[in-house]
């Protein structure tokens, strides 16, 4: 994709990134209230910024443009505290197709790797959104953050390695307490 | 095969290559073929994956966020959730019904979300239904909407054009706190000559509402009233009919940041994404145009206030609010008609609101007026904290 685009062509983009890019906004700002501006501001300025789009990942372009749009917004104000993982209980974790035993390890393994994911720096926890949930390249994680793509990997490497370990200490000690129960 | 273990970075890296991620698949092959071979590695490998679905379970969700349109392409859910991976089949059964069971996980969990917002949805609208009742409060009465699925940028600029005083009788009519109505466009505001094409010229058919969705974000916004101490009737009737070519118009009132947001739902069904031109919108406040503006061919809204218009509240409400807008006159705003997941928008800073709020009483009217001749009103009072929300105005 390069220079302009029309209005139904931009019209299919805004439905296949939208998903991403209020997700993106949602995990910066931890503001609701904010993500439903935020996104529009951003493709409203993606789609005056369309003419000069050079090229390359245009999801890269948009969450570019979301994250300095975040990070602008956050400058002016004050960032809200509330965390968007608290809302997420363990006990939403299904136990289909597992023993209950198996199910009290898998959930107080995910808490584990809740609390843990919660504690990483802002910018580990985008990468780990932008390539785990929204599966992007380490180039264009990279190109987003402003990174190279060497110090992407690292940055997730670290913050991976920081979550198997959450997991691992969650599935002890739920085994541990389930064989004491 | 490897005789050593494959190492936490190889590990992802194989793990990435199976969700159809990047790698060089000749480079992971043997990998792979490791991982069949090593329980161990395997063991690893299993651990790794449950990371994974971990770590899209703690950041794919968007608890507390207005979901868009279900379990499509428009939702929220994490992309491994939407989408089915390229698989290869490289190790147990046990590992891939581990992966299953992660994967009904986020269906069930996205359900689980969707059920317990509508709930709540449905919770909050309950709790914002007795507006008119009287609170003694404005923090307990006045609500204000803002967690719109799509509110406008507030855009400046310095461009100006003057638009001619004096408000049409029916849009100063009030219907309860906060009303919205048909109007036919009165001759002071009607469109020029030159008007840009017609609505359905640009795609804009029937009425999209949603005041369900509305009436949540009222209910969550009362805090918003809360804080600032401002009570702003508003809400009420938004549901119009679905006349072709037609607006709904919702003014949700003020934020914290006292920006008076109308929100303007034109069909879901408009083609057009690009911004609608010859959209009119008038603020009238104590029976006086204080800003009018029409939408230029990029959306933008340029207007300035007359400085030989009354100052807004000196009248009504005895407030020496005049001295408060002296000194910026200039408005902008910006209507951008979006089709794709977002409510088109009306966001108007003013000034004059911004800082008179909390000290007086306004009758302000909003009106905007499409280019196919259908129009809207909303009226709604700004109050001070004194003032109960009876539905009536009064003095504070």
């Amino acid at each position: 994709m390069r220079g302009g685009v029309n209005a139904a062509e931009f019209e299919r983009l805004v439905r296949e990134y939208s998903p991403m890019v209020r997700s993106l906004i949602y995990h910066i700002t931890r503001s609701p209230d904010d993500v439903d501006d935020i996104a529009q501001d951003v493709f409203l300025r993606a789609f005056q910024a369309m003419p000069t789009f050079r090229g390359g990942s245009f999801r890269a372009f948009l969450g570019r443009i979301a994250r300095n749009r975040c990070y602008d917004l956050l400058r002016q104000r004050r960032a809200s505290s509330a965390s968007p993982f608290l809302a997420l209980a363990a006990d939403d974790w299904p136990s289909a197709e597992r023993s209950p035993e198996e199910t009290v390890v898998a959930r107080e393994a995910v808490a584990e790797v809740i609390r843990v994911v919660g504690q990483l720096s802002q910018v580990d926890r985008e990468i780990l959104l932008l390539r785990h949930v929204h599966e992007f390249t380490y180039d264009e994680i990279a190109a987003v953050l402003g990174m190279r793509s060497g110090a992407v990997r690292t940055r997730i490497s670290r913050a991976r390695q920081k979550v198997v370990a959450a997991l691992e200490r969650g599935q002890r000690d739920a085994s541990g307490s389930s064989q004491l129960g | 095969m490897r005789q050593d273990h494959l190492s936490w970075d190889e590990l992802w890296a194989a793990w990435d290559h199976q969700r159809g991620g990047d790698g060089d698949r000749a480079r992971l092959h043997p990998l792979f073929r490791h991982l069949e071979q090593c329980p161990e590695c395997a063991s690893r490998y299993q651990l790794v994956q449950s990371a994974h679905h971990a770590i899209v379970e703690s950041l794919g969700g968007l608890s507390g966020l207005p979901q868009e349109g279900g379990n499509g392409p428009g939702s929220a859910q994490p992309v491994a959730a939407r989408q089915a991976p390229r698989r290869r089949r490289t190790v147990s059964p046990t590992t891939w019904r581990w992966g299953v069971g992660c994967a009904a996980a986020a269906a069930l969990t996205a359900a689980v979300w969707q059920v317990g917002g509508l709930t709540r949805q449905q919770s909050l609208s309950a709790s914002v239904r007795p507006l008119t009742a009287p609170s003694g409060s404005a923090g307990t009465g006045g609500s204000i909407g803002s967690r719109a699925a799509g509110n406008g940028p507030l855009q400046r600029s310095d461009a100006r054009e003057r638009q001619p005083a004096g408000a049409p009788a029916a849009v100063q009519e009030r219907a309860g706190l906060f009303s919205t109505a048909a109007e036919p466009p009165p001759k002071a505001n009607s469109l020029p000559a030159s008007s840009p094409p017609s609505a359905a010229g640009n795609g804009v058919a029937g009425i999209a509402s949603d005041s369900d969705v509305q009436q949540q974000r009222d209910g969550v916004n009362e805090k918003s009233a809360a804080v600032t101490g401002l009570g702003v009737a508003n809400r009420a009737g938004q549901t119009q009919s679905a006349e072709p070519g037609g607006v709904e118009l919702t003014v949700f009132g003020f934020r914290p940041a006292a920006q008076l947001r109308a929100r303007a739902s034109v069909s879901r069904a408009a083609t057009a994404i690009a911004p609608l031109e010859g959209v009119r919108v008038t603020v009238v406040s104590a029976g006086t145009v204080v800003w009018s503006g029409e939408t230029a061919a990029d959306g933008s809204l340029h207007s300035v206030l007359s400085s030989t218009v009354p100052r807004p509240g000196t009248t009504r409400t005895g407030n020496p609010s005049s001295r408060l807008v002296d000194s910026t006159l200039a408005e902008t705003a910006t209507v951008v008609f979006w089709k794709t997941g977002f409510q088109p928008v009306v966001w108007l800073d003013v000034p004059w609101m911004r800082k008179t709020e909390g000290q007086g009483l306004h009758q302000s009217v909003l009106m905007m007026s499409m280019p196919d001749g259908q129009a809207k009103t909303a009226t709604w009072w700004a109050l001070p904290p004194s003032v109960p929300l009876d539905g009536r105005p009064g003095q504070p």
